[in-house]
């Protein structure tokens, strides 16, 4: 199909030159760095909001803990990368602001918000596993300090991961028939949205995107789909949930997985107006960086040079 | 080399893990007003899975870092060959041709 399929991430020479913050980039390599890292700044920061508001409705004291840690992790994630957008120009305030001030789009899975419990363990899943996979590919791109976040963040995803398949466990073992009714309807809730966050299939010239000829982006939509799928189906069979050929079955003769398409009309509509909780979410940022502002500016000013 | 101009970024070094000759490493960087409350965020932010044993940071605003300009002046064995054993191993096989005797202290050094 492309050149690139069966073409190992080692050989790949638009990969060989790596960069430091104080090295010589290309024309246009630095915005665009600092684009990929403020705009993951932004998805862990908002990303985490509708986690942040079950943590005082978890169940039991552990899966508070648990819950909580997640949380901080993410809030880390938001600082690592705000650092590194930092450094290339683009200061937290401005990314914070842009998107409370309806500057900046959000990915489509940080539209909604959970609306019960159950929800939570197959929709964390899904997201965890997801980000593990592009992380796992931008984590070999071009500019180091961003790498290097990443590698980081890989860390704390794992456990992200973990207590997901434990929180669906616990609702799939234990739960009542209305409870594991409700983690089924969950996974098929967000596998179309987890399957439209890889972004729109491949096109004839992804190849010539500059994101893609920097090495900032390393792998495309569809290969990154494609083993997310591989890597996550069988988990969720493993948990007791159906998976609806019609959603995603792997074809043996194509030797691909094949999955009901997103809806791209509507994704497209809520990447542009907004889904359900874009404007909640926007009013949540607002609110936090005006009602921490006046602190925020005394705690500047005071530097000690 | 070029000195550091922000005061509000903080350097994170950390040693982790049980091997205690292990060297410091730079991990990455927190923004903060506080120098103290720089140490926590670092804590918080880069010490959440290992064990570390050894936690500085330092204001940007007073490291001097180097640049790309400094790179040939930091190699050391293009430029500094008179430091190196090799040099001075041939130098003395060298002399011992021309005198016509053994080389003492082994060829290769
Ligand atoms: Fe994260
Ligand atoms: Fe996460």
């Amino acid at each position: 199909m492309t050149i690139t399929q069966g073409h190992g991430i080692d050989d790949d020479t638009r990969l060989a030159q790596k960069y430091e913050l104080w090295d010589e980039m290309p024309e246009g390599y630095r915005e665009a760095a600092a684009r990929i890292a403020s705009f993951q700044a932004l998805a862990e920061l908002v990303g985490v909001l509708p986690f942040a508001e079950w943590l005082d409705r978890a169940p039991d004291f552990e899966r508070k803990q648990m819950l909580a840690a997640k949380i901080q992790d993410e809030v880390g994630h938001g600082h690592v990368t705000a650092r590194v957008a930092e450094d290339l120009g683009v200061p937290r305030e401005q990314i914070l602001s842009d998107f409370a001030e309806g500057r900046s789009k959000l990915l489509n899975i940080f539209h909604y918000r959970f609306e019960t419990w159950e929800e939570i363990g197959p929709a964390a899943l899904l997201m965890n596993s997801s980000a593990i996979v592009q992380f796992q590919a931008l984590d070999k791109g071009t500019y180091l300090p961003y790498a290097r976040a990443l590698r980081k963040i890989e860390k704390e995803e794992s456990f992200h991961y973990h207590h997901a398949i434990d929180l669906t466990h616990q609702t799939m073992t234990l739960g009542t028939p209305e409870q594991r009714a409700l983690a089924q309807r969950s996974f098929e809730t967000w596998l179309p949205r987890l399957l439209a966050y890889f972004g729109p299939p491949d096109t004839d010239t992804y190849q010539q995107n500059p994101m893609y000829t920097f090495g900032l982006k390393v792998k495309s939509n569809d290969q990154l789909r494609q083993e997310w799928l591989t890597k996550i189906v069988p988990v969720f069979r493993d948990l007791g949930i159906q998976v609806d050929p019609d959603l995603a079955r792997f074809d043996e003769d194509l030797q691909e997985w094949v999955y009901a398409a997103p809806d791209w009309i509507e994704i497209k509509r809520i990447l542009n107006e907004g889904g359900p909780m874009l404007a909640h979410w926007r009013a949540h940022i607002a609110g936090t960086l005006e009602r921490n502002g006046t602190y925020r500016d005394i705690a500047l000013e005071g530097v000690p040079a | 080399m070029r000195r550091g101009n922000q005061t509000d970024v903080y350097d994170a070094f950390v040693k982790l893990g049980d091997d205690p000759a292990q060297p410091i490493s730079w991990v990455g960087s927190v923004r903060s007003g506080d120098p103290e409350l720089a140490w926590h965020a670092a804590k918080e932010i880069y010490t959440r899975r290992e064990d570390a044993t050894v936690l500085w940071v330092a204001q940007r605003s007073a490291m001097v870092t180097s640049g790309p300009e400094d790179l040939e002046s930091m190699r050391t064995p293009s430029r500094l060959t008179y430091r190196l054993p090799g040099k001075v191993g041939r130098r003395r096989r060298a002399r011992a041709k021309l005198a016509d005797v053994q080389p003492v202290g082994g060829a290769e050094a």
